[in-house]
């Protein structure tokens, strides 16, 4: 694969070949990243379009989690590891869950609300009761005091059937609740098991690769130790991206910005694939 | 004490952070849920994370049983008779079949 690389308003070369040294036309590596994409128009840059796994690897350097490099590096070359099944099926349930949303906020509110309404009505009829009382073995005119402690009574009994009313309503609120949080376990469940499958997923397309990512770690500068348990690399993170690039199936070129090749020439014989460097 | 328990990936993340950032105010920790302190402090955490998390987050309330208190004798000595049962594989029910026990249904539909 050759790589043609001009400048997208006079359609000058830039530069061509599977090695291409873009650094002294101030040239950044995400317009050579979106030329590759075939998203610009600055910069046109001639070349297979990019295997879905090429933005994951096609820039080592770019702060991409090496780990997440090597399971796409695994996956450009085809590999579909059987618990990758059983992934897609928790997926899917986890998207067919639906979760009723219960708001038990407002008859917590209401109830609490009723039951100090209940308490205040409860003391002013006690008052009420006390100063009719009084009065009457003072001998003084009560009417007033009837009234008042008549009308104390009633508004505490409105309230205590605004209470009964009240518990009824956060009673029927939390059983929703209750039930509704059934589907949130069930949905936990089905989040803990995709995180599984995932990391089972991610572990198996590591190990398919290993080997192969060992011998190209010895291909690139630098060292890297890809483990599977725990699952994880050690070592240069630059140089397992290398290394990543290496394996995989890129279809296009790798956007080299990383100074760890004597020459573009040397990273493009390295790598195995066309690289420009900028 | 509080009880609070998650239903969420990422409540069970705050759950723990919080109980690992506030040990004293955590009674015990299990899993995807925790007790927390009986104290305005207890509240403070619980609420945050209810706050945060919405209805992945559930607190109740509990209190320790005292049984001498709150259970009937009946049950009470049920209990210790079911476990003092000579034959293992015994039902409940079965068990209780002709005795003074209770039987579970109508425990069942008694509240405490």
């Amino acid at each position: 694969m050759r790589v043609v690389v001009r400048d997208g308003d006079d359609g000058g070369l830039l530069g061509d070949g599977r090695a291409v040294d873009l650094r002294a036309e101030g040239v950044d590596a995400e317009a050579v990243r979106a030329a590759v994409r075939g998203e610009s128009t600055a910069l046109i840059v001639d070349c297979p379009s990019p295997s879905r796994w090429w933005e994951r690897l096609g820039s080592p350097g770019d702060g991409t989690d090496p780990l997440d490099r090597v399971v796409a590096a695994a996956r450009s070359r085809g590999h579909h590891p059987a618990v990758e099944r059983e992934l897609a099926a928790a997926e899917r349930a986890l998207r067919s869950l639906s979760i009723e949303a219960v708001d038990t906020d407002p008859t917590r509110r209401r109830l609490a609300d009723a039951g100090t309404e209940v308490e205040r009505l409860r003391e002013e009829v006690a008052t009420a009761r006390g100063r009719l009382q009084s009065r009457r073995e003072m001998g003084a005119d009560t009417t007033e005091a009837e009234a008042a402690l008549a009308d104390a009574t009633r508004r505490l009994s409105e309230a205590e059937t605004e209470l009964v009313a009240a518990e009824q309503a956060h009673d029927a609120a939390q059983r929703r609740a209750r039930e509704a949080r059934e589907a949130r376990e069930r949905r936990l469940r089905l989040q803990d098991r995709v995180a599984n499958r995932r990391r089972d997923a991610r572990r198996a397309l590591a190990t398919e690769v290993s080997e192969a990512f060992d011998d190209a770690v010895d291909a690139v500068p630098g060292e890297a130790t890809l483990s599977t348990d725990p699952l994880g690399i050690v070592g240069c993170e630059v140089t397992a991206a290398l290394a990543a690039a290496r394996i995989a199936d890129l279809d296009a070129p790798v956007v080299d910005t990383t100074d760890r090749f004597d020459s573009v020439a040397a990273a493009a014989n390295s790598l195995g694939v066309p690289v420009v460097r900028v | 004490m509080l009880l609070v328990v998650t239903y969420s990936r990422d409540a069970r993340t705050s759950l723990r952070n919080v109980c690992r950032s506030h040990e004293a105010a955590t009674v015990r920790q299990f899993g995807r849920a925790a007790l927390l302190a009986d104290t305005e402090f207890g509240a403070f955490l619980a609420l945050r994370l209810r706050e945060k998390h919405g209805d992945d987050v559930q607190i109740e309330r509990t209190r320790p049983l005292n049984e001498y208190e709150s259970v009937p004798e009946s049950i009470r000595e049920a209990a210790t008779a079911y476990e003092a049962r000579e034959q293992p594989s015994t039902p409940y029910a079965k068990f209780a079949t002709g005795t003074d026990h209770p039987d579970p249904a109508a425990m069942q539909g008694r509240e405490l």
